[in-house]
């Protein structure tokens, strides 16, 4: 099971978020988390067909996607989406 | 008996002197005043009351509208030594009264009472109007006027909490400060700044990104206040032309409504900006931290700075135009200008300057929520709409008093 985030150094959503992924890497320490900076990555990202917002979370379980949301997620809201899938 | 003769003489020569100087005579008022403004009109009221008591005259000159009757008041000031542009404005024969209150009443009386074939200051100006185009013998109070009069356009008013606040010592910069505040959380800069931050960071040498972010602020500052300062003339000329009001406020209602329904269409989290825009900002930026040299880096950040806040005020032109507005329609000192739109700077740039602040002391950049720059958009919209609708229907509401 993945997690994928898409976020830019130039999006304070994106910082702001990054604290609250750290809190949920140490409470669900067995999803796969793999981030991606938006300019960096450009190649890697072409695939996930980002839309016009970031931070960009992605679920994907069995190379499926199964879940997408965009904008800053406080870690309450993560726990939903987590919890909520079932993983 | 030719000893009694003369005695009578004089003193029927003194008595009918004395007669004549007592006789109530015609008095001239000069008022200048603006269209629109509240305090003339409760003084033009006033005058029309006091008209059956007395035996005046009043000529009344508009002043912001009439760009000949301006020069006149400007004149008739300079030649009594008063260096300021507010109206209303009294002259009795060679004293002038600024603003209007209830101590300026019994001024404008007592002047009539006394008023003793006083010389006709605007008679003078008028009779030579080039004499006067220079201020004479600046003078700190009106002339002749009671030290009350300094105050005569200020209201004091009792808010609640604050207890007594006078209103037009502390509603512009209030104004300034507020709208400069919410135009800050307007993120249409904010990307550059974040990257800028991020990029600096990187590097080690602590002074260089102090002098290379601060370079940027100031610069993007500079150019706010330099785009606010250029529309000075225009707003100036929009209080006076009413066509160019409307069209001012019709641009305000439409930058209203777009940026009310913006907050309500926006997703949340950040737009991404056009890959063309953000990779070429991107490189520059690049380009100009990694510069060996320090002073060619800060004038690249300096370029940067003006390009790219210049392409940007097309995204948040409205509220720093609608404030000059509201600037304009005061009728300031020059001083007065520059302070205000100073204060709409200093907190325009607030946010930006926390977040520059935090990220050279921790070494870690930080981001505002764009869900305040999406509140931003809102509270803004309300703003502009509402100064639209004001200075369709009450402009002298936007002239808060002075």
């Amino acid at each position: 099971m993945e997690m994928i985030i898409i976020s830019a150094v130039w999006c304070p959503d994106c910082l702001i978020m990054k604290k609250e992924i750290k809190k949920i890497k140490e409470k669900y320490p067995n999803i796969n988390y793999i981030e991606y900076d938006y300019d960096m990555d450009e190649d890697k990202i072409k695939k996930y067909n980002v839309s016009n917002t970031l931070p960009l979370i992605i679920i994907e379980k069995n190379n499926e996607e199964i879940f997408r949301c965009s904008g800053a997620k406080k870690e309450k809201e993560l726990i939903n989406i987590i919890e909520s899938i079932g993983l | 008996m030719k000893k009694i003769f003369l005695t009578l003489f004089f003193f029927f020569l003194i008595v009918l002197t004395n007669v004549k100087s007592v006789k109530a005579e015609n008095v001239d008022i000069y008022l200048f005043y603006g269209n629109g403004c509240p305090h003339c009109k409760s003084e033009k009221e006033y005058l029309n009351e006091i008209k059956n008591k007395y035996d005046i005259t009043i000529h009344e000159y508009e002043t912001w509208y009439d760009s000949d009757n301006e020069k006149l008041m400007t004149r008739v000031k300079n030649a009594l030594g008063i260096e300021n542009p507010y109206v209303p404005f009294t002259v009795i024969g060679d004293i002038g009264i600024t603003g209007f209150n209830d101590n300026t009443k019994s001024d404008i009386e007592y002047k009539i009472k006394n008023y003793n074939n006083s010389e006709n200051i605007v008679e003078k100006v008028l009779a030579n109007p080039e004499e006067y185009d220079t201020l004479k013998n600046k003078v700190i109070e009106d002339n002749n006027v009671t030290n009350e009069n300094k105050d005569t356009n200020e209201e004091i008013k009792d808010i609640p909490l604050l207890g007594k606040v006078n209103v037009k010592k502390v509603s512009l910069p209030l104004i300034a400060a507020s709208i400069g505040l919410v135009d800050g959380f307007n993120p249409c800069a904010m990307w550059i700044l974040l990257f800028l931050i991020s990029l600096l960071i990187g590097s080690n040498d602590r002074k260089r990104m102090w002098i290379l972010g601060l370079s940027f602020l100031i610069s993007s500052a500079l150019v706010y206040a330099l785009f606010m300062v250029a529309w000075l003339p225009v707003a100036r000329l929009a209080t006076s032309v009413g066509l160019i009001r409307i069209i001012i406020a019709l641009f305000a209602l439409i930058a209203g409504i777009v940026n009310i329904i913006g907050y309500f269409k926006k997703e949340d989290g950040c737009e991404i900006v056009s890959d063309n825009k953000r990779k070429k900002i991107f490189s520059k930026i690049k380009k100009f931290t990694k510069e060996k040299h320090l002073l060619i880096a800060v004038i690249g950040m300096v370029i940067l700075a003006f390009t790219v806040n210049v392409v940007e005020l097309a995204c948040s032109a409205g509220l720093p135009l609608l404030f000059t507005q509201v600037l304009a329609m005061n009728n300031l000192y020059t001083s007065e200008y520059i302070l205000y739109i100073s204060i709409y700077i200093l907190f325009f740039l607030l946010d930006d300057l926390i977040i520059f602040f935090i990220a050279m002391i921790t070494l870690k950049a930080t981001g505002i929520s764009a869900k305040y720059s999406k509140f931003s958009h809102l509270i803004g919209g309300i703003i502009l709409f509402l100064i639209g609708i004001l200075l369709i229907f009450k402009p002298e509401i936007l002239m808060l008093g002075f």
